[in-house]
């Protein structure tokens, strides 16, 4: 078995050699976590392996997705890379995704919610992109079922890049080299059956790209990952102690934190505070939010812990400053510790976790141990 | 040669051949041949020699009293406690520590232990698949005594379980699981299968807990429903212990008296039990709306589906005494302090004494004799027909053939006529529990993918069975497959037949 593992090794890694080096040009190259397929596209290679069954997908693997499965167009991806920055996407010029996504703050912007394109704040704080393309409902209120639906969201939105179709085309005609580019990746179609409108190209056509980039915004080469990959060393004791405190049914962490994508994605409801200048915020439970009127006063998808020491400040509305003062409104009970003015439908992990100083201390050096190496 | 390929490689290294290997180490499917036995005493610590450990290795621990946590990340680790002159090893958490053992790695088992004074759990497994956990004797350790979550082929036996706050066997999100032959008692729910499949809770003795045996799904999870559970021959009585559940945990609203509640579970299968001496009912069916402290989730089915209750012996406290009248304010006055309840569930809240208790039942149960008991809320029952023959479910686990666990024997699960609703989950379960250690839906892992595979034999599924009987090499840079012969034709079938089915549409559209 030892010597066949071996060969097996060997033959992949010459294999791998061969394609990646000599064979292709390297102008298609992939970005981390892809390999380069024979057929020229950027398909998922990273450490945890998709699920292969429906019942797989916690602790070890991930959730299957299947356009990682079969490959990104990494002309897309530098298409999409470049349109994340680009503020031409907004009608006024004012604004890129990565002003409130920004990838020194893991995607984030550091602002309790986000500002808009005419300089006032939004709603809600701005959400991590680090493995998103993993995640089954998006905004967080979930109402988005899939990327390209959640990027529709701030693409035409008044408050955000206050695009529209039209508008869209328009600025496309304005700006030659973008033009050029979305073609070159997209090329329209031309059916006289069903011709798809210049508009409605610009917009699958930017959609597309956007979504390929972001499909690669993958973080798992986090100290933890490198523990969980086998390397026993890998955590600091206290980062280790932590993680046991993490992982233990006192805290409940991680119950909806589930690695190794640290979400369960699920849609629930835990008491954050709203912040004072946002007002009273349903999450899911409101108007339009995933839940419709089933869903409960304020829900909000469990967001991701990865990075999550670089994407202060904390909760649906920026309203925790700190790591630690996150922790202190959980050990206290979380919503349940508001008595009477408990929110209804708490989710029932939601109780007093009775740890200590010095173990949340413990609890924020592991969730440091979740930054990945840049 | 496996030990040189040890884990710690740098990941900036992009070898994805070397990593991929890593998680075969993870998912323990890779095994060293040699393993070791190491030993410890009481003067040493058994986490020092857990981490000095191989793979593979066991660790025997002597009788003695052991102050530590213990987390057990890498495969196929055995912790086995010495029994000698009736002296055990014992993990005493003092009050004052989280955990008993937490295992992350697959492959585990642990054995002969007395597990006590913990504030989170006894042992809880996370993610972990092939695990075993029994002859422990588990006490007060907080939170669940017993608690694997997120793993396949879960074996849970001949353990003592009580003064549990939550649930003393608690399986949460699993798949193939056996939980048999347990004593459980003075916990607030006795075993409870929770968002899980494929679950058999068969011989346990359960009494003197608030709730003796729950299947629920919950909303809020990841995993969205409970199915295919079979309570067989159990002992479940006298459940009347008063409810010291946490304020908020989903067992806090189980009602003081209560045998064996099904929630929102499909296809549960209650035969051949004994089920006596309860002050609310024997059995309950129930859906969301009528527990109380439950939050709505739209991608939860709310109500239980095809439920059958046949062979059961049933029969119920007629009146209440005073203690039952206390323990009775005392779980209605903290329920409606803890909030949180919905209209429909006030009527769980009032004292009553029945055989069966349903409410906002779903569809397509089935009761034996429906004069016999004393049922409260609508009788959704057809009559059950013909007795089901219960020597035909002795596990809901298959097993690779170099597995440890024992008494479980792949030939057992014989899709024959009786045990028809596990038939169509035999190809799932043997292909997850044998082929999927070299083969992945999309991916390269040892052996070529499925789709590659329902490629070359669409409609003939026999053709899958003739190569993995007689398996030849058929690709040079491909380790050649070892024959699959004792799983036999009909299991093969089946799987063959099961990867069809997963694979092609994928194959199709490639």
């Amino acid at each position: 078995m030892g010597g066949l593992m071996d060969f097996v090794i060997v033959v992949n890694i010459v294999m791998t050699m061969i394609v990646a080096q000599i064979l292709l040009p390297q102008a298609l190259a992939c970005p981390n976590n892809f390999s380069l397929t024979a057929t020229g596209r950027c398909r998922y290679q990273g450490p945890y392996p998709m699920a292969t069954t429906p019942t797989q997908g916690a602790w070890r693997t991930l959730p299957y997705v299947k356009r990682l499965d079969e490959g990104l167009d990494p002309r897309a991806i530098a298409l999409g890379h470049r349109l994340f920055s680009s503020r031409e996407l907004s009608y006024e010029r004012n604004l890129s995704c990565q002003d409130c996504h920004n990838p020194d703050h893991a995607f984030t912007d550091q602002n309790p919610q986000s500002i808009g394109g005419s300089g006032l704040a939004l709603k809600r704080n701005s959400p991590s992109l680090y493995n998103m393309i993993f995640l089954q409902r998006f905004f967080w209120d979930g109402r988005a079922a899939s990327p390209e639906e959640q990027l529709a969201g701030p693409l035409f939105s008044k408050d955000e890049m206050n695009m529209s179709p039209e508008k869209l085309w328009q600025r496309l005609l304005e700006t030659p080299d973008l033009m050029a580019a979305l073609k070159e990746v997209y090329p329209p179609t031309l059916h006289e059956s069903s011709p798809e409108s210049p508009q409605d190209w610009a917009v699958r056509g930017i959609t597309d790209a956007l979504v390929s980039y972001q499909a690669t915004l993958l973080a798992f080469d986090s100290p933890y990952d490198r523990w969980a990959l086998g390397d026993q060393k890998a955590l600091t004791q206290d980062q280790f102690l932590g993680f046991n405190i993490f992982r233990s049914f006192v805290s409940r962490c991680a119950e909806c934190h589930i690695p190794p994508l640290f979400t369960s994605g699920q849609l629930v409801v835990i008491g954050a505070p709203d912040h004072p200048k946002a007002g009273p915020d349903h999450g899911a439970g409101g108007a339009g939010g995933a839940g419709g009127g089933a869903a409960a006063g304020g829900t909000f998808k469990v967001p991701t812990l990865r990075n999550i020491a670089l994407t202060a400040p904390y909760m649906h509305s920026g309203s925790f400053q700190t790591l630690g003062e996150t922790l202190r409104f959980y050990n206290r009970g979380g919503g349940r510790a508001l008595g009477t003015h408990m929110p209804k439908d708490l989710h029932w992990h939601i109780r007093p976790m009775t740890l200590s100083h010095r173990e949340l201390q413990l609890l924020e050096i592991f969730l440091g141990s979740l930054t990945d190496r840049r | 040669m496996f030990k040189k390929l040890t884990c710690s490689m740098d990941l900036s290294v992009e070898l994805s051949v070397g990593l991929s290997a890593c998680l075969l180490y993870l998912s323990g499917d890779i095994t060293p041949a040699l393993a070791a036995v190491h030993k410890v005493s009481p003067q040493s610590k058994i986490q020092a020699t857990i981490d000095a450990a191989q793979p593979g290795d066991t660790i025997e621990i002597e009788p003695g009293i052991y102050q530590e946590s213990l987390y057990v990340d890498k495969p196929n680790i055995t912790l086995r406690g010495i029994i000698r002159q009736g002296q055990w090893a014992q993990l005493d958490g003092g009050g004052l520590l989280n955990d008993g053992v937490i295992a992350s790695g697959a492959g585990f088992t642990i054995e002969n232990l007395k597990i006590t004074n913990y504030k989170g759990n006894g042992v809880m497994t996370q993610g972990a698949d092939r695990v075993t956990i029994r002859r422990l004797i588990v006490k007060d350790t907080g939170i669940y005594g017993i608690y694997p979550t997120l793993g396949h082929h879960v074996l849970v036996e001949n353990n003592v379980v009580s003064g549990i706050a939550d649930a003393g066997i608690y399986i949460g999100m699993c798949d193939s699981v056996d939980v048999t032959n347990n004593e459980v008692f003075e916990n607030v729910a006795g075993i409870e299968i929770e968002n899980s499949t494929k679950a058999l809770v068969a011989h346990n003795s359960v009494y003197a807990n608030t709730g003796g045996i729950l299947v629920f799904a919950l909303p809020g999870l990841p995993r969205k429903k409970t199915e295919l559970v079979y309570l067989l021959k159990n002992q479940v009585y006298s459940n009347n212990h008063y409810n010291f559940g946490a304020p908020g945990s989903t067992v806090s609203s189980i009602p003081p008296g209560s045998g064996i509640i099904v929630l929102a579970a499909d296809q549960v299968t209650i035969t051949g039990n004994i089920i006596r001496d309860h002050a609310t009912a024997g059995i309950l069916l129930v859906d969301h709306p009528s527990m109380p402290g439950l939050t709505p989730d739209p991608e939860v089915d709310p109500s239980p589906d095809r439920v059958r209750i046949d062979a059961n012996i049933i029969e119920s406290k007629i009146s209440l005494g005073p203690v039952e009248y206390g323990i009775w304010f005392h779980y209605i006055g903290r329920t409606l302090m803890a909030g949180n309840v919905a209209d429909g569930a006030l009527e769980l809240l009032l004292p009553k004494t029945f055989d069966i208790y349903t409410s906002g039942t779903g569809q397509e149960h089935c009761l034996d004799h429906v004069d016999s008991y004393r049922i409260k809320g609508p009788s959704p029952f057809a009559p059950c027909g013909k007795e089901q023959d219960l020597k035909a479910l002795p596990t809901t686990m298959l097993d690779p053939p170099d597995s440890k666990q024992p008494g479980v024997n792949l030939a057992d699960l014989d899709p024959a006529p009786h045990a028809a609703p596990l038939a169509p989950a035999i190809g799932e379960a043997t292909y997850n529990a044998v082929c999927s250690g070299c083969h992945a839906l999309n991916f390269q892992r040892i052996g070529p993918p499925l789709t590659e595979i329902a490629t070359k034999y669409l409609n003939n599924p026999q053709g899958i069975v003739q190569f993995a009987q007689h398996p030849q090499k058929v690709r040079r840079d491909f380790p050649e497959m070892p024959p699959q012969t004792y799983l036999g034709e009909t299991k093969l079938l089946a799987t063959a037949e099961y990867i069809l089915k997963l694979a092609k549409p994928a194959a199709q559209t490639n």
